[in-house]
Formats: C-alpha cells, structure tokens, sequence
C-alpha cells in the first residue's frame, strides 16, 4: 500500500511538473526572447530598435569566483567590491561560483558577456586562458583577472588586476622579528600571490633579524580548516609564536590554532579579530572594492582605457590599510608603531621592495 | 486483455525505467519549497536553469561537454559496480589519465597528429587503468576494502599532479602552478565551432554501447556479473573471481583516465592543480541514477550535465546564493539514491 501510494505521488509530481513546464514555455517565450533581440538589435534592426536599447544601456558588472562569496575571505573581497560598484554606480549585479575546472571558465564568462554585461572580474589567475579566448568577440566587455599582471595589447579588454599582498605582509614579518621568536605560515596553494606574500612576511623579518626562523606550508586546497589548524599548531609546538594563514576558507583553522595556543598572530583580506581576539595583533585590510569601483565608474563612462594592468599596493590608502588590535594580550607597542609608520612610507615610496629576493 | 497481468508489467516497465528519473522532479519541487522559503521566485531560478541548459545551440553544446566527462566514468563505473567492486577512486584515475595525457601530449608533441592525438587518448586509458588496478591487487592479494583503498589513491593522484604542476612541469614562464598547453597537433577536433563540442562526446557515448554490450551480451560481462552477485557461488562455478576484479577495476579505471585525457587533449589542453571539480564523485550518482546500465549512463551523464550548466545560470541570472543551488544539486543526488535504496528494497521482498 506503501509503495502504491509513493508511486501515485510520484506520477502526480511528474504530471504537475510537465503541466507547470508547460505553462512555463508559454509565458516564457517572449520573455526569452527580449534579451537576445535587445543583443542582436544593432546589427540587425538597426533603424527602429538600436536607438532604444542605446539610450538606455544598463551598466551590468558580473563577478566569477572560484569559491563561496561569503569566505570571509579572498572571494568575498570580491564580492563586496561588486555590491559597492551595485550602490555606488546603480549597477545591475551578478555572481557566479564556478566549478574548478577549466571547462566551466569558458562557458560562464561568455553567458556573462553575451547578455550584456560591460564589466566581468574573473576573481583569480586561473581564468586567463579562458578570458583570453573569449575576450576578442566581446570587444564592448572589459574581463578584469585578479591577482593577475596580464596586459597585452593584442586582446586590450582583458586587463590584469594585482594587489600587492607582499607590502603589508612585510609588515607582519617586520612585527613578527621585533615581538615574537619564530614565525609559521601557512598557505592555500604554492600560487604567486600566496608566495609572494609569504616572501614579503620573510623580507620583513630579516630586515630586523637575519636569523629569525620562518617556517612555510602549503596545504595544497583553500577549505581544509582541520589540516590548517593541524598545521599551525605543529608549528608552535616547535617553538613559533606568530601564526599567519593566507589559504582563503581554510585561515579559520589557523585563527582556530591561534586561539588555542595563545600565540601571536595576523589576519588577511578583512577584521578577524573576533576569532582569535587576544591573538592577532594587525588586521590587513583591503577594499579591493574601492579598486574595482574606480576602474568601474570609467568603464561605466566609457572613458576607460587601459594601457597596462594595474598594481594596488599601500601607496594606495583607499584600497590597502592595516589596523592594529588594542585588544590583544600584547598589542603592539607604541614606538614600534612609529617604526612601522615609517616603514609604511618607503613601501609606498618604492624605497623598500619588499619582493626582493 | 488479463488486467492483472498488464499492471504487473507496466508497474515492471515503471520501475524499471522511471522510478530514478521520478527522483529528479521531486528533488526540484522540494528544493521549489526551499527556495520559496528562502524568499526566490521558484518558477523563476527554474526558468533560468532551464534556460542555462537549453537556450540555444551553444548553452546545448556546452550540456554535452559537461556530460562528457560523467558519461566516460559513470560508464567505467557501472562496469566495477556491477562487480560489486566499489570504486570510489574514479576521482584519482581521471587524474591519473589527464597526467599520462598531458606528459605525452608535450613531450612527444612533435609527432604527427594522426599518432599523437589517439596516443593521447591510449595513454589517458592506461594511466586510469593501470591506477585502478593497484586497489584491486591490493584486495585480490591482502583483502584491502577498495573502498578505503580507491579513496586514498585519489589523494595520491591529486597531489602528485599538484607537485607536476608546481615542480617539474611547471610553464615555462614559471609563473602559474599549470603546465605548458600540450602540442596543437594533439588537439582532439571541435564540430561546428564555435561551439567547443569535441569528438570526444561521441567517443563517450560509444564507450558506454560497448560497455552496455559487453557486460550484458558477452561471457566476460556475464562472469563479472556472476562475481557481483556472489564471488563464492562465481568461485564455485569455476569463474575466476580475482581476475574478473581486476578487469571490472581496469575497465573503470580506463574509462575514467580516458575522461582524463579527453578532458585535457579537448578543453584545457594544460594540466592544473585542480582539474576535475569531482567528476569522479558525481560519477557514482550517474551510474547509481540507472541502476548500473552503461547504457543508460548516456542520460543520467545528460541530465547531471543539464543540472550543472543550468546551477550557473541559475546563480548568473535569477540570483540564486551558491549555496542554495548545492542545496538543491545535493537534493537531487540525495533523492536518486533514496529511490535507489527503495527499488532494491522492494525487489527483496517480491523476490
């Protein structure tokens, strides 16, 4: 009786869904329609219909990231560099979190580009080849790539985006040698923006001590917080006392380890201090946003232009900025902030390179 | 016409064929509810996922290559299930297969094409079956669960295509942890551009006929079989059963390293430290969807491929969070498996 019933309902929900599609197709059709026309319009019915969708063209910017935009993390620095371009130039919005694999790259950018949108950030260097093949039959569409140094003047409308994670994290390793006995870091992947900031952290620390001890990992993905935590405390069991993570989702582990071992510690990419409060002595945080938003308001104005990929480092205050944590059990002291003040200064300047090698 | 008789067969023809497919509809209307709860226009994100998978030539074309891959190893699948080999390794033998492919696509990329692009393909096969080999002489020789076994070898694969990737085969330009793009000449040919639809696709539907014929019209597929059902009553029968594991496990291995190298020689045409977004994983629900059938395969590949490209659009263009739209994949994976397990229930008890 059982089974009878679980096959009646199962026919019932199948009919229902054919007469819901049904239904679907017909109110869906002119619908469908609208935006294809709307893309086709100038070339095909340019007298009547190109002067309509001309005048009023919606500025539209679409955001592929490879992880959950709310990571606290690399994606979501993203992510809310969208919604400011959404407020502050009435933008119409849009995210995709796209499968890792190449094959979905292609796809996704192309569904964004044939529908119009004008500003596309593929979030991360893995979407170069894609936006490369794509970019050429789209060329009113720019594909921004982050943590990417592409520029090439054959394909102009695909243009690199980098922040410059090595200058803040020269800080930390600064902090780091004056405070503490011994660093680890742990990172997602071996990729060059995770590398580079770690190559940062270690400039900093040998500025001050040339033997102070920097240990780096890498996990190898972005959401193992069990095997960064792990890490982090194998870490202070050998004698660290300064934890930093930079490995996206999985940085929870280390701020996890921090807490637990009462260890020093610094955060990336956003305000963490909530979840180690008495560890983490500076937050570096960055509006990748304000970034995005002036690139934006130019695309959006038609004014942009770009004749080689952009660079954002703590010359830009807007887009990359530190702030300490008075709560911490030993924040940092006051003289040393001085110092760092003055540090901050030959970054920006260009004085120090924090990536030499 | 005997009434009774006729309910009999159309429940039989019901069961057999629409009970899995029944799954999906209702994991859609539930996800519906959620989706209503969660303050989304149901009809819309469906409307938008619809349109994703079937709007025009291109978003169709785009199905079947995400099919593609699922197809290859839900075929392979079926086979070593079939076997009662459970191979949860399919993730770690696609590696294993785009690695073999990607090794040879560059460094013999100078032979001609008519060579290269189907040693690519044989290597690919090789790689993946020579992969899943090693669990199954791990449980022909000690009795290892393959289980336990084929899952820790995906981990091996992973990472040995991390440490390729960022070591030794690292670009040229050394930046990026991605090998250098494999010889033009191994490029597997593209229809009607430009769409990306490949050969591969047909080469995937062909694999799951042979599959299908082999293990249903051939002896070998009849003693691979006759091992799933009971290895001692095989043993008995004079079948013997270690070599049949370790061809259910060579073919599903193959098959997998084959969507490998198709993958790599078709689309990427470099090796990346993630290739496969689990492949392997959704494998097993396209194969389970169709009760183990290859041929069968060639839909449930389809309609998991369907499912994909339509998520993206239903995150692109109806707005739906990321999550929302795992949630209601995973109802849907959920679902195929709760019919399953109740099909089989109900077999006992009639049998």
């Amino acid at each position: 009786m059982k089974r009878r019933l679980l096959t009646l309902f199962a026919f019932i929900t199948i009919l229902s869904l054919l007469a819901a599609c049904g239904g679907q197709q017909a109110t869906e059709a002119p619908k469908a329609e609208e935006p294809t026309k709307a893309a086709e319009a100038p070339k095909a019915e340019e007298p009547t219909k190109a002067a309509e969708p001309a005048a009023e063209v919606k500025f539209k910017a679409g955001l592929l990231a490879p992880g959950p935009v709310n990571d606290g993390g690399w994606n979501q620095t993203a992510y809310e560099g969208l919604k400011k371009i959404e407020a502050e130039l009435g933008a119409e919005i849009s995210y995709v979190e796209t499968e890792q694999s190449p094959a979905a790259f292609e796809k996704a950018l192309r569904d964004y580009a044939s529908q119009g949108y004008q500003f596309i950030l593929a979030h991360g260097n893995e979407y170069t080849d894609a936006a490369v093949t794509v970019a050429p039959d789209y060329p009113n569409t720019f594909f921004f790539l982050s943590s990417s140094r592409f520029f090439d003047p054959k394909v102009p409308n695909v243009v690199g985006l980098n922040t410059d994670s090595s200058q803040p994290c020269y800080v930390f390793g600064y902090v780091a040698a004056k405070m503490g006995k011994g660093a680890g870091l742990i990172g997602g992947m071996e990729i060059p923006p995770i590398a580079e900031a770690f190559t940062g952290f270690i400039n900093g620390a040998k500025a001050v001590n040339p033997d102070f001890p920097v240990k780096v990992t890498y996990l190898g993905n972005w959401t193992d917080t069990a095997a960064a935590k792990e890490a982090a405390i194998s870490y202070v069991d050998g004698g660290a006392d300064v934890l930093l993570g930079n490995a996206d989702f999985a940085t929870q582990g280390v701020f996890q380890a921090m807490a637990e071992k009462k260890v020093m510690g610094f955060s990336m990419f956003g305000d963490n201090t909530d979840k180690a409060p008495e560890s983490i002595l500076i937050n570096y945080l960055s509006d990748y946003g304000e970034g995005l938003l002036e690139i934006a308001s130019q695309v959006k104005d038609g004014t942009f232009k770009p004749t080689s990929n952009y660079e954002f480092g703590l010359k830009d205050e807007k887009v990359m900025w530190l702030v300490y944590n008075e709560k911490a059990a030993t924040p940092v002291p006051a003289d040393l902030r001085k110092e760092i003040e003055g540090v901050i200064a030959k970054i920006a300047s260009g004085e120090i390179n924090t990536l030499a090698k | 016409m005997n009434w009774v008789n006729f309910r009999a067969r159309l429940k039989k023809v019901f069961r057999s064929a629409w009970t899995p497919f029944a799954a999906i509809p209702i994991a859609l209307l539930l996800g519906g509810g959620v989706l209503l709860l969660a303050g989304y226009n149901p009809i819309t994100a469906y409307e938008a996922m619809w349109q994703g998978a079937f709007k025009d030539k291109t978003a169709f074309t785009e199905v079947l290559i995400k099919a593609t891959p699922l197809m290859f190893i839900g075929a392979g699948l079926a086979v070593a299930f079939k076997c009662s080999i459970w191979n949860i390794g399919a993730e770690g033998q696609f590696y294993a297969g785009a690695v073999m492919a990607t090794v040879v696509g560059i460094y013999l990329g100078d032979l001609p094409r008519f060579i290269l692009m189907p040693l690519v393909l044989i290597v690919g096969v090789i790689g993946g079956a020579l992969w899943g080999m090693i669990p199954a002489y791990l449980k022909n020789r000690f009795g290892a669960s393959e289980v336990v076994t084929t899952i820790m070898l995906n981990y091996v694969a992973i990472y040995i295509t991390g440490y390729l990737v960022t070591g030794p085969m690292i670009e040229t330009k050394g930046m990026f942890p991605q090998t250098p793009k494999i010889s033009a000449a191994a490029w597997l040919p593209r229809f009607f551009p430009p769409t990306r639809l490949h050969i591969g696709f047909i080469i995937a539907v062909l694999l799951a006929i042979i599959l299908y014929i082999v293990i249903f019209k051939t002896s070998i597929g009849y003693t691979i079989r006759a091992v799933g059902i009971n290895p001692i009553a095989a043993r008995y029968a004079g079948i013997n059963v270690r070599k049949n594991i370790l061809l259910a496990m060579a073919i599903s291995g193959g098959a997998a390293g084959l969507a490998g190298s198709v993958e790599v020689a078709a689309i990427s045409y470099r090796l990346y430290q993630l290739i496969s977004p689990g492949f392997g994983f959704d494998g097993i629900a396209v194969s389970l969807l169709v009760n183990n059938n290859p041929l069968g395969v060639i839909f449930s590949g389809f309609l998991f491929g369907a499912l994909r490209s339509g998520a993206e659009v239903m995150m692109m263009t109806a707005k739906v969070p990321s999550v929302l739209v795992y949630f209601i994949q995973g109802l849907v994976i959920l679902s195929v498996v709760a019919f399953g397990a109740y099909r089989a229930t109900t077999k006992e008890i009639e049998e």
